[in-house]
């Protein structure tokens, strides 16, 4: 391992414990966390740099990802299991993920129809619990290192694609923990945008030591050179080789173990991306 | 470009196609004036306004003024009650409630004016009281509409910024989606508008463009009818346009990029 590679473990920052959504008669995941695979992230310790991490989901359509993440964020309440995050308190226990906790930028970056960028992002700083005399710099600063100076005063319906997400990513930064979970951000995007969301990704995982992203795509090549942690969500073949009903973690990688995360994409990826895309097919 | 104007989806520019409703209007008048014949009860341009004027002379202001306030009072009346029945049914409780009252719209309310009378004690109440219920019925069906085609994700996206069930109502149902109520209302103020006519014929005292046009009817004044037919399509199209500019202030219709 290289000194660049070199990396220690610390405390669990998130801990999903085995679970489960059903809807009626309906599995839509299930034991996600379980005690064979476990779903834990933990803080990841490099010298001299902040190191936030970077975790893809992924699977194929329809698998659960977006319920899964709906759960993650507190939204949906699990039939069974729960999501749990350290409490603020310095006793070191955990307490279960609500509504909040974990910052949530959704696929298409909805926005308020009828505010400004500086109106939605001050409701989001209230909402962030920051004090009203501290919230008009705070925002200030974030347009001003986002690139939003000039769309300050602008509606949604007068920004770009990458502006919008921009202005999403911001409020849950303002008003959320260190958890910000991205269901699918790179879908629809052009290449200057991909790239756009690559610096964010960039900025917010070496803006604190905990700052983690949690992220699904489709595109497997970018999860590879992005990810420090890949989990699959599929479904589980029986003995008769039937698929059970319900997504569940059907497979796992730790680039950081295989020695692939912070690094320049090369073959080693590539064949990561090949032995993930034959997962895809029987799950 | 006259290619384009005849075939669909064919695009002309906007002063283009003022030009050409100008030009419409001008044939439809031009027929008026002069394909008319003599002998018709159909009445002539000229007559109109002869009948206009003398109805100007007459007070026909005040009776304009009577009109636009039922109708301002009513529709005030009418949104504040249908908002709170459609907003209300976000509740699971209030849902039926809500759906109670859409189904409602396929029912006459003139088998009900006797009892309605006896309420409001008849008047001008009986006219308010008429026009809310006639109106609120279409106002909670259309918001009702609207509430149900709010994207899970708007809600969704207030709630990770922790706000409460409550301040999501507040924020995304009500407060981001006030341009609507606005256009829910243009969009329904033409039936309502002529609703009033017959509500006003209801009880002349009260006066309005209505009584005059009961009144005018019964007379077969053909040239004063048109005259106040085209004075109420005139304010109709007025207050279509001012609540026009209204919605056109909301953030969301401003100059996309």
């Amino acid at each position: 391992m290289d000194n660049n590679s070199a990396y220690t473990l610390a405390e669990d920052l998130l801990v999903v414990d085995n679970v489960s959504v059903v809807y009626g008669s309906k599995t839509i995941i299930r034991n996600i966390g379980s005690p064979q695979i476990p779903f834990v992230i933990k803080d990841v310790k490099r010298a001299n740099m902040q190191q936030g991490q970077v975790v893809a989901v992924l699977g194929r359509s329809g698998r659960g990802k977006s319920t899964f993440f709906k759960v993650l964020t507190g939204i949906v309440k699990p039939t069974l299991g729960s999501i749990k995050i350290p409490d603020a308190t310095p006793t070191g226990n955990f307490r279960i993920v609500k509504e909040g906790d974990v910052g949530f930028v959704q696929q298409n970056f909805p926005l308020s129809r009828n505010q400004s960028i500086f109106e939605m992002l001050q409701d989001a700083a209230t909402q962030g619990g920051i004090p009203s005399g501290e919230q008009k710099e705070l925002i200030e600063t974030h347009i001003l290192n986002w690139g939003l100076k000039d769309q300050r005063n602008l509606s949604p319906n007068q920004l770009s694609g990458g502006q919008k997400q921009r202005v999403a990513i911001i409020e849950q930064l303002l008003c959320s923990h260190h958890f910000m979970v991205f269901d699918e951000p790179f879908s629809g995007l052009d290449v200057c945008n991909i790239e756009d969301v690559r610096n964010s990704f960039q900025k917010i995982t070496s803006s604190n030591d905990i700052s983690t992203i949690i992220f699904s795509t489709h595109d497997i090549d970018l999860a590879v050179e992005l990810a420090d942690l890949i989990y699959i969500i599929g479904y589980e073949q029986n003995t008769a080789g039937h698929f059970e009903p319900g997504g569940t973690i059907v497979g796992y990688y730790d680039l950081k173990k295989l020695n692939l995360a912070w690094q320049e994409f090369g073959s080693a990826h590539k064949e990561l991306v090949d032995m993930i895309k034959n997962q895809f097919k029987v799950s | 470009m006259l290619k384009r104007l005849f075939t669909p989806f064919g695009f002309v520019d906007k002063r283009t196609l003022t030009i050409v409703g100008i030009f419409q209007l001008s044939l439809l008048l031009l027929a008026w004036l002069f394909l008319v014949p003599e002998k018709t009860l159909f009445p002539k341009f000229g007559e109109v306004l002869a009948g206009w004027k003398q109805l100007w002379d007459n007070g026909f202001f005040y009776e304009i003024m009577a009109s636009l306030k039922l109708c301002l009072l009513a529709t005030v009346i009418s949104v504040v009650f249908s908002s709170i029945i459609a907003y209300s049914t976000t509740i699971p409780f209030f849902k039926p409630i809500g759906k109670f009252f859409t189904k409602l719209r396929y029912n006459p309310i003139q088998g009900f004016t006797l009892f309605l009378t006896q309420i409001s004690g008849g008047g001008r109440s009986l006219q308010i009281t008429l026009l809310v219920i006639f109106m609120s019925f279409y106002f909670i069906d259309s918001l009702m509409v609207m509430i149900n085609s709010i994207p899970e994700e708007d809600i969704i996206r207030r709630k990770a910024q922790k706000m409460s069930n409550w301040k999501v109502l507040w924020k995304v149902v009500i407060l981001d989606r006030l341009d609507y109520l606005f256009e829910i209302v243009r969009q329904n103020l033409s039936i309502t508008f002529m609703m009033l006519v017959s509500v006003e014929a209801m009880n002349k005292a009260a006066g309005g463009m209505g009584a005059i046009l009961n009144d005018t009817n019964r007379a077969l004044n053909f040239p004063k009818i048109f005259a106040i037919q085209i004075t109420i399509l005139f304010v109709g199209i007025l207050i279509d346009t001012s609540l026009r500019f209204i919605i056109n202030q909301f953030p969301v219709n401003r100059n996309r990029k």
